[in-house]
């Protein structure tokens, strides 16, 4: 069997709030392997957003463990846990997270950058993806000359440039109408098998969500698979 | 990836970043920001240096040259070898008393002998005519056989232009009436009325012969490095009784000018370098803020801190380069155009900017951007990741203090290494954060009474006003920001526009259109009331008349000065020359007491002296000190009780040494006094010379004249200086408009989505950007008027009145120009459909 791609035991995490201590997570218990695919459902505020934060390694928890790609996240400094991510993870956000002074193309080329890639290959690359997602003639338009829909094209676009191991989308349909939504999961979904990223999509839709593996709830910060 | 590699990838990233970001306006205004605070040093520091080296120049013009050697017998052939070979341009002048004696006058005259290329610097001016016709100026003295002469010479020897003239033993032709020589000597030593040769006739008269009382000097003049090349070969071997004297050690008041100057040029550089600072302490915090959301995604994507750090490096320093060349540009340009209107002010020829003057402007560059840009974008990076999913991740503010002390420190160097003056710098940074910390206390004073009416009339005030209010608590934090930015502006905008005109107006009003302009020596005391009361029916104000005994300094300390070799190098004049020993009871206005105690009666008829601090300072001596006199074989000895500092620029009578009254009765003196007499009415000199044919006329209103000339042109030079650091200014209030615009924009947009009426929006903005700029005004004006004071009694030493008139129109121009712009920055928000803008502003 492969090794697992994301381990999480026993995470949770808490915030202060004056006096108190809020809990938003707790016992959080997850294994994935590779290729899988999850969804995480849960009503707004339930803590979606931060337990992907804590799965990708952008915050640490403050209690349990995270095992990503077989790295124990928790003994990471932030910096390290950066060095960690790049080329093998892979983000699509609900707001598209694109710099808005990159045309398209230049967008998708930075994780390749940021990898060490030679400008060649990456400008190559990058093309080829735009064109999978269907912009191939759009690729020096900045964010504000793109729809909701060709962001997040060019998002996911960027997303899979390093080829990652496992990918996270944060709502990504979120900021999109139906046939556009549907459209750009299309993508994910299809860009995903072809590659056979593991996938963690956090949701509040049940459509996107059956497209999944795997799905598992939260409530009350808790997981429940 | 190699540590080179890294390095290489961190600087391609942000080449190609910035590069490709170029048109996004965080970037574009930094940019600018640093081009003008860069441009604005660069130009003020070479035109500094230029308009320093034309005052120096024009300065030179007192003195006929930029050195004068004075020696005790003609200059040495070997020397004045060695002074041409350093490459400087020198004439021999040669200065002594004589007498011309008509039929039944006889006129003490001082004969000037100069050699042709005398004055090498300013002119003569000469008069061929009676007085009032056509005068010429040459930069040449008279050929040989003919002599220029002063007016009172023709008028007491009854010739004319024309006319023969027996000088010792030589006839000479008189050529032309004299009227201004541009190194007359203010002082007393230059009483008689002037008779200037050729030098070639020296010899003919037959005046100077062993032992002749002549006073000689050598003239110098040429380039700045020849001229210290000459004078540090002079340095090594001046023989006693020798000294070299540059125009400001030659003349007082003309070198308080100077110094003045200087303070206003160095107040310029000084408000362009804070200002600056202001400017990319707005910019760059924007600039950094707008980088958070790009740092979180490249922390996400996998970029290290350390990379981040040296991308944001080294696109700071492409900004940088960019903008410190543009501003060298900018700068340069701009110091050339302000130099050539200088130019044509002075009529004279602007020396060339020195190249070297261009340091200030990158350095000043790198230090606002070390202190001011680097902490801001240093805090960015450190922006977590997650802020990517949720933005509301709040951002450290402990270390802000962190970032300020940076900034400020960097203020200070900059501010010493422009002014190189410790104090100055001291108190205009002082006064700068004391003036920042006051705008910040008025503004939360202000906005806890907002909160107070806004809870206090509620309902009772209108919707726009309401909004406006409402805007003005919401953004407690960046209003109290707003005000402190917009007030620094506007407090050197006020002391530039306003506090700028006062004190040059001072500064001139320092030699008063009054300045007497005359003075009478020789009075013997019992001409004293008959000369009072002769002025007195001339319509002349009763001047002050003060007793005069001459006297030689022979002791100081005990120490006889004539055995001590060393003490007679540092006393220098006072001991070479007799002193004027005067006596008063009341210490007069332009004399101020800095150490001891002024007369009590108990003083009356002692042995006490009050001394000049020049004087203090060159015998190194103290109150409780003596000095020792000798007056025609009778010695005394006193004791220091006070020291003064003396207001040479008053140009009235004044005395390195006080007696209290008394002590020198027994001594004979004589009187001195001095009054303002117009041109057109010198004919009253006339009359009272004949009445009182033993009193001499010493007539200092060419001198004036050149005094008032200079500091016309000096002031001048220094309002176009500043004029360009109230251009900087201006920057730094477009500025600090813009910081609040987008927040202003997006705010309109949705409310204007929400349902608000386009006026109460426009009411909201009014009401808000009043209340910001009415506050700011008023607190401007207050610190400015408080620093006004503070500049001119304590750093300019002048008078300072206050103007509340002229306050009240900059403070409600200022406020209503404030509010006018914070309406313009909502710009087309208010016409376009809501939604349009919403989009734009994402």
């Amino acid at each position: 069997m492969a090794s697992p791609a994301l381990v999480a035991r026993g995470v949770a995490k808490t915030v202060a709030s004056g006096e108190r201590t809020l809990t938003i997570l707790d016992d959080i218990e997850l294994t994935l392997t590779g290729g899988d695919t999850l969804s995480i459902v849960g009503t707004s505020g339930s803590g979606k957003s931060t337990l992907l934060a804590l799965l990708a390694g952008l915050d640490a928890p403050s209690r349990g463990r995270i095992e990503l790609l077989g790295r124990d996240l928790t003994e990471l400094d932030e910096d390290a846990r950066a060095a960690w991510r790049a080329a093998r993870v892979g983000f699509v956000f609900q707001s598209f997270q694109l710099l808005a002074g990159l045309s398209a193309l230049d967008n998708v080329i930075l994780p390749l950058e940021l990898a060490g890639t030679d400008l060649t290959t990456a400008r190559a690359t990058a093309r080829d993806l735009l064109d999978q997602v269907g912009l191939g003639d759009r690729l020096t338009h900045t964010p504000r000359q793109l729809s909701g829909g060709e962001q997040q094209r060019v998002a996911i676009a960027r997303a899979f440039a390093c080829r990652p191991r496992i990918l996270f989308a944060d709502e990504p349909t979120g900021n999109l109408d139906g046939a556009t939504g549907a459209h750009v999961a299309d993508l994910l979904f299809a860009l995903n098998a072809e590659q056979a990223t593991t996938l963690v999509l956090v949701t509040h839709d049940d459509t996107l969500a059956g497209r999944c593996s795997r799905s598992a709830r939260l409530a009350d910060g808790r997981l429940h698979v | 990836m190699s540590e080179r590699g890294n390095e290489a990838s961190a600087l391609g990233l942000a080449w190609r970043h910035g590069r490709r970001s170029a048109g996004r306006g965080e970037w574009l205004i930094l940019l600018v920001a640093l081009a003008v605070a860069v441009a604005a040093v660069t130009a003020v520091s070479l035109l500094t240096d230029r308009v320093r080296s034309a005052m120096v120049r024009q300065g030179a013009t007192t003195l006929a040259a930029d050195l004068r050697l004075s020696t005790r017998a003609p200059l040495e052939a070997d020397r004045a070898r060695a002074l041409a070979a350093t490459g400087v341009e020198t004439a021999g002048v040669t200065v002594f008393p004589s007498t011309l004696s008509d039929d039944d006058a006889v006129t003490l005259v001082s004969v000037k002998a100069v050699e042709r290329a005398y004055p090498l610097r300013g002119t003569l001016t000469l008069r061929r005519g009676p007085p009032g016709t056509a005068t010429e100026t040459v930069a040449h003295g008279p050929p040989p056989g003919r002599v220029w002469v002063a007016q009172r010479v023709l008028d007491e020897q009854n010739r004319g232009v024309g006319d023969r003239l027996q000088l010792g033993d030589a006839e000479l032709t008189i050529d032309a009436v004299l009227v201004t020589e541009p190194d007359r000597d203010p002082g007393f030593a230059g009483l008689a009325p002037r008779v200037m040769i050729a030098a070639a006739d020296i010899e003919a008269t037959g005046l100077l012969g062993f032992g002749s009382r002549a006073e000689y000097a050598t003239l110098i003049a040429g380039d700045a490095p020849a001229v210290a090349a000459a004078r540090a070969a002079l340095d090594d071997d001046l023989a006693a009784g020798e000294r070299l004297q540059t125009p400001a050690e030659s003349n007082r008041a003309l070198s308080r000018a100077l110094s003045r100057a200087d303070v206003f040029l160095d107040l310029a550089a000084l408000v362009a370098v804070v200002l600056a600072g202001v400017a990319i302490a707005l910019t760059a915090r924007r600039h950094a803020e707008s980088r958070l959301d790009e740092i979180a995604l490249l922390k996400t994507l996998g970029a290290r801190r350390g990379l981040i750090a040296r991308v944001l490096a080294w696109q700071l320093v492409l900004i940088g380069v960019l903008g410190i060349a543009g501003g060298l540009i900018l700068g340069a340009a701009a110091q050339a155009g302000i130099g050539r209107v200088i130019a044509g002010a002075f009529e004279i020829a602007l020396p060339g900017p020195a190249w070297s003057g261009l340091w200030p402007g990158p350095i000043a560059g790198a230090l606002l951007l070390a202190g001011f840009a680097w902490p801001a974008l240093a805090r960015a990076r450190r922006t977590p990741p997650a802020r990517v999913l949720a933005r509301a991740l709040a951002d450290d503010d402990r270390r802000a203090w962190r970032m300020h002390a940076g900034a400020i420190a960097s203020v200070a160097v900059l501010a010493a290494l422009a002014t190189r003056d410790a104090m100055l710098t001291a108190w205009v940074l002082g006064g700068a954060l004391a003036g920042a910390a006051a705008l910040a206390l008025g503004a939360l004073g202000l906005l806890w009474c907002v909160e107070r009416a806004r809870t206090g009339l509620g309902g009772r005030l209108g919707p726009g006003i309401r909004l406006g209010l409402a805007a003005l608590s919401r953004r407690r934090a960046a209003s109290v920001l707003q005000i402190v930015a917009f007030g620094v502006g506007l407090i050197i905008l006020f002391l530039l526009v306003i506090v700028r005109g006062d004190l040059l107006a001072g500064w001139r009003a320092d030699i008063a259109a009054d300045a007497p302009n005359r003075f009478l020596i020789n009075i013997t005391p019992d001409q004293q009331p008959r000369v009072a009361d002769f002025l007195a029916e001339h319509g002349i104000e009763a001047p002050a008349f003060f007793p005069l005994v001459r006297a030689r300094l022979t002791t100081v300390d005990g120490r006889a000065i004539e055995s001590d070799p060393a003490l007679a190098e540092s006393a220098g004049e006072l001991a070479r020359r007799e002193l004027n020993l005067s006596w008063t009871d009341t210490l007069k206005a332009d004399n101020r007491l800095l150490e001891g105690r002024w007369w009590q009666p108990a003083d009356r008829g002692e042995p006490h002296v009050s001394i000049d601090e020049s004087v203090a300072e060159r015998l190194g001596v103290g109150i409780g000190d003596t000095l020792g006199f000798d007056l025609a074989g009778r010695t005394f000895t006193t004791e220091i009780r006070s020291i003064r500092s003396i207001d040479w620029s008053s140009l009235e009578a004044n005395f390195y040494v006080l007696f209290p009254p008394g002590f020198l009765d027994d001594y004979p003196s004589t009187y001195i006094t001095s009054f303002h007499l117009p041109d057109d009415r010198r004919a009253v000199l006339g009359d009272l010379v004949r009445e009182f044919n033993n009193v001499s006329v010493i007539d200092i209103a060419a001198i004036l004249d050149q005094l008032t000339t200079l500091i016309d042109r000096v002031s001048l030079a220094v309002e176009l200086v500043f004029g360009f650091t109230l251009a900087a200014g201006l920057v730094v209030l477009l500025a600090a408009m813009q910081a609040s615009r987008s927040a202003r924009r997006r705010e309109a947009a949705l409310l204007r989505a929400l349902g608000t009426r386009a006026r109460w929006l426009r009411q909201a903005v009014v009401v808000e950007c009043l209340l910001l700029g009415a506050c700011a005004a008023v607190l401007a004006a207050v610190v400015a008027q408080i620093a006004a004071v503070v500049l001119a009694t304590q750093v300019l030493d002048l008078g300072y009145t206050w103007r509340p008139g002229v306050w009240l129109v900059a403070v409600t121009s200022a406020t209503i120009a404030i509010a006018l712009a914070g309406l313009a920055s909502l710009g087309d928000v208010l016409r376009q459909p809501a939604w349009t803008s919403l989009r734009a502003e994402d």
